[in-house]
């Protein structure tokens, strides 16, 4: 597309950029136009983006709504304390993109190359603290305890637990737990002892899990995309292309970051703070 | 594009009030200011999560706060990180379009799931 509205060098120069700096399309009147323009297109996109992870909240909605109990013995297997961390990162983070858009519009290159350093900086550190609860999960089907344990192959003990949905997949009943599903079979585990129940495909427990890997695995994936566009941002602000009369890239990649922010917002109390 | 002009020219505003409001402008101070409101909210909601069990509250109540605190965190960063609250009215327009979307989508279908019975009634799980 850009090769189609962007005109040659040689009309640009003939039609002349007296009035305007060579950033502004020649269908545009102003450059605010043009600004506005870009930023109804990003919302249109958000827009779909919302209606994306609105599906996955929609059968979150209908599966809690019924299973009650399934949700909040599940989701005490989840680390409430790394969650609440990555949420603050990406407080954090929507902080520092919107200081960066901010220094973009008044010009401070200086700044707005420290902000989306610090954005990418902490992007990397919402992913790495989201790959080590995957491994944790992974490594308890493993058998490990830590997923230290599982690279280093130490201390390999019988983890009676997997929580990855799939044919493996074993849930703990720990001592006294309220509400077990499956009276009979709940009945039959020895008291104090964890222990599986309905291992395997049968298992109700799969389904917060499944919800928990699908959902925090996509919004991973933006997570990734986000961290993309981010360095595209600082490399372009590098090479000195945004001034305080254009910088829409900036913008709108904001927006994005943006969202990806209220994804997670919704995210941490859905899955972590469940009881 | 060519229509948001001519609407907005129309709908009351002075040729030089038009022309501010577009160039509305958040200051940082604003920014740290939301920042820090949205700490505030993110630790309520984690010591609410903590406390409401020991004060029995009903698991729907914690619903309801948890989501109370996570719409509003998620309006402020709309309005102020996304620059909503200066934006345009066609951009306004897409920003609420998302959540009336949303809204449908869980209403609808909702609504037929509890007509055909459900929750499904208690016993094994299915």
């Amino acid at each position: 597309m850009a090769t189609t509205t962007r005109p040659a060098v040689p009309t640009a120069q003939a039609h002349g950029h007296a009035h305007h700096g060579p950033e502004l399309r020649h269908h545009f009147e102003t450059a605010r136009q043009q600004k506005e323009a870009a930023t109804l297109g990003m919302w249109a996109f958000l827009v779909t983006e919302v209606m994306l992870f609105g599906g996955i909240f929609m059968a979150y909605i209908l599966y809690r709504w019924a299973f009650p109990d399934v949700w909040a013995e599940s989701a005490h297997h989840l680390n409430t304390p790394l969650g609440t961390v990555n949420t603050v990162v990406l407080l954090v983070s929507s902080l520092t993109v919107a200081l960066a858009v901010h220094a973009a519009e008044s010009g401070n290159r200086r700044t707005l190359l420290t902000m989306l350093g610090i954005t990418l900086l902490l992007g990397f550190a919402f992913l790495g603290i989201k790959a080590y609860e995957y491994s944790e999960k992974f490594s308890h089907c493993n058998g490990y305890s830590t997923p230290l344990n599982w690279v280093t192959g130490t201390d390999q003990h019988a983890v009676d637990e997997c929580l990855v949905p799939g044919r493996a997949f074993i849930f703990p009943v720990e001592h006294g737990a309220e509400g077990a599903p499956a009276g009979a079979a709940a009945e039959g585990v020895a008291h104090g002892e964890a222990a599986a129940v309905q291992p395997g495909l049968k298992s109700p427990y799969q389904l917060f899990y499944f919800l928990y890997f699908v959902a925090t695995g996509l919004h991973a994936v933006h997570m990734i995309i986000g961290i993309t566009i981010v360095s595209i941002l600082a490399f372009l602000s590098w090479r000195g292309l945004f001034t305080p009369s254009y910088f829409t890239p900036v913008e709108i990649g904001g927006l994005y970051w943006h969202l990806i922010d209220i994804v997670w917002v919704f995210l941490f109390p859905l899955f972590y703070l469940v009881h | 594009m060519a229509t948001t002009n001519p609407t907005h020219s129309a709908d009351g505003h002075g040729a030089g009030t038009h022309d501010e409001h577009a160039h509305g402008h958040i200051g940082r101070g604003t920014y740290f200011r939301v920042f820090g409101a949205l700490m505030v909210l993110m630790i309520l909601t984690v010591v609410a999560f903590y406390v409401e069990p020991l004060l029995g509250f009903n698991r729907l109540v914690g619903v309801i706060i948890a989501m109370a605190i996570a719409c509003t965190k998620t309006a402020l960063i709309v309005l102020y990180f996304m620059h909503i609250k200066i934006s345009e009215r066609i951009t306004q327009l897409y920003a609420a379009a998302s959540f009336v979307g949303f809204a449908l989508l869980v209403i609808i279908v909702m609504i037929d799931y509890f007509a055909r019975g459900w929750p499904p009634a208690p016993g094994p799980l299915p």
